[in-house]
């Protein structure tokens, strides 16, 4: 990879972890409704847009852990819209990933 | 090349730009909807070659976008790009049906980007090249009486035939589901055996057309399966299945055979056309465990053609008519099945 597109990418995957705050924010907004059992299918909604758009970025800017936990919760939120209802485990997910985005914003 | 980029992540597009414009393709126009995608195209005052879509987007997806860019003329063969991190088989298929020529899925390596859309690059060029033969064809057929000016080797363009995708779709179709793992699905040639007697007989129209023809019997008699079909020129078409119990192949190309007999097909003269088509062996793409092949498809061409080989190797006075009959005799009576295996190369 040449000089210029590594600076490029560089200068790019810190965009990234400037978006992260403001998505961590949300995702703790969502992760409250969760366990208040407040969620609405729009929320639902919401946290499965911030799950997919961070699984498809995370991984290609080298936060593999992060775009990996992401990629796995982004299935089990699609099966928990299918099937309605979720579990405590799934709110865990939630909170695990909350932490790898602030591993991230760390890093 | 003139590269259309659609994605709603701002950071992705920015992502997309650079890499792309790394692989040397620098013209690149980036627009975050659908809606905003189908504008530009129709406002661009110049045609832009490759498009690259994300899929999930809000109000209008990357799949609908793909089908909507299909139905300008000037963008039916255009390589389209799905980047997505949706890796399920149902996105995949669906894609692919609204006229995808290849899937990269997120998180993805920005080397093999770049690759892929010099590939797509690559199709362009060959685009323009046919275009242009295209134009100097017609210009000569003005001038002199050409028997069959569509070459038999040529991948004639399929359209509106259920499950039918090009030569290069089919096969990023395969190395998708191979880089996913996505086994479980099974691979089958068929050859028209004599294509070359066919082709020396037909018109260039008429010869596209009986290739239209025989795609949609192998298209109306896969449709017990979720399948894909894709023509290769010289009379070959490839399938790939899934969800299909191997032995529902047995029937299948005396099936075919008398689909396309029911036809009645005929040159443009109106003598009668024979076509022998002949099926390989399905592959079961799971025996493979290499990741990124299309081994199983070369071993579903090879098995078709030895197939062919086989019929060769009949007696001459076993003509082809006589042996469609037997099958349909056999289907008849299923406890014998010498007839429908040879055809089959077993």
């Amino acid at each position: 990879m040449n000089a210029g597109l590594s600076g490029k990418l560089l200068e790019i995957r810190g965009k990234f972890v400037n978006s992260l705050p403001e998505r961590k924010e949300r995702l703790i907004a969502l992760h409250s409704k969760l366990t208040a059992g407040t969620c609405t299918a729009n929320d639902m909604d919401e946290l499965r847009f911030i799950v997919h758009k961070i699984h498809g970025l995370a991984g290609t800017l080298g936060f593999t852990t992060l775009g990996s936990f992401a990629a796995s919760l982004e299935l089990e939120v699609n099966a928990t819209i299918e099937k309605g209802g979720y579990s405590n485990t799934f709110c865990d997910g939630v909170v695990t990933l909350i932490g790898h985005v602030q591993d991230a914003i760390d890093a | 090349m003139k590269i259309l980029a659609v994605d709603d992540d701002e950071i992705i597009l920015e992502l997309l730009k650079e890499v792309v414009g790394a692989a040397g393709f620098p013209d690149i126009t980036l627009v975050t909807s659908g809606a905003e995608a189908l504008h530009t195209i129709q406002n661009s005052p110049t045609r832009f070659d490759c498009f690259l879509l994300d899929i999930q987007m809000p109000e209008m997806d990357g799949i609908e976008l793909c089908h909507l860019i299909r139905k300008f003329p000037a963008y039916r063969s255009a390589p389209i790009l799905m980047i997505t991190a949706m890796a399920d088989r149902q996105y995949i298929d669906r894609a692919f049906t609204a006229g995808a020529s290849d899937y990269v899925t997120k998180p993805f390596d920005v080397l093999e980007l770049g690759t892929r859309v010099n590939l797509a690059a690559r199709l362009v060029q060959e685009h323009a090249a046919a275009e242009d033969k295209s134009f100097a064809l017609e210009a000569l057929r003005d001038q002199i009486e050409t028997k069959s000016p569509v070459a038999i080797s040529e991948e004639i363009r399929i359209e509106g035939v259920a499950g039918v995708i090009d030569k290069l779709a089919f096969e990023n179709y395969l190395l998708q589901l191979t880089r996913g793992g996505l086994f479980g699905s099974c691979i089958v040639a068929f050859q028209v055996a004599n294509i070359a007697t066919i082709h020396q007989h037909s018109s260039g129209t008429d010869f596209s057309n009986t290739i239209i023809d025989i795609a949609e019997a192998i298209s109306d008699n896969l449709r017990r399966s979720e399948f894909f079909l894709s023509y290769r020129g010289n009379g070959q078409f490839v399938a790939i299945c899934h969800k299909v119990v191997m032995d529902t192949f047995n029937d299948l190309p005396g099936e075919i055979s008398m689909s396309i007999r029911d036809m009645e097909l005929v040159y443009d003269n109106g003598a009668k056309m024979d076509v022998q088509l002949v099926m390989g062996q399905p592959v079961k793409c799971g025996f493979f465990s290499s990741k990124s092949t299309l081994e199983p498809l070369y071993k579903a061409v090879d098995s078709a053609e030895g197939a062919v080989q086989s019929l060769r190797r009949l007696p001459n006075n076993s003509g082809w008519s006589s042996k469609i009959d037997t099958i349909r005799n056999r289907l008849k009576h299923p406890s014998a099945k010498n007839v429908s295996k040879l055809e089959m190369g077993f």
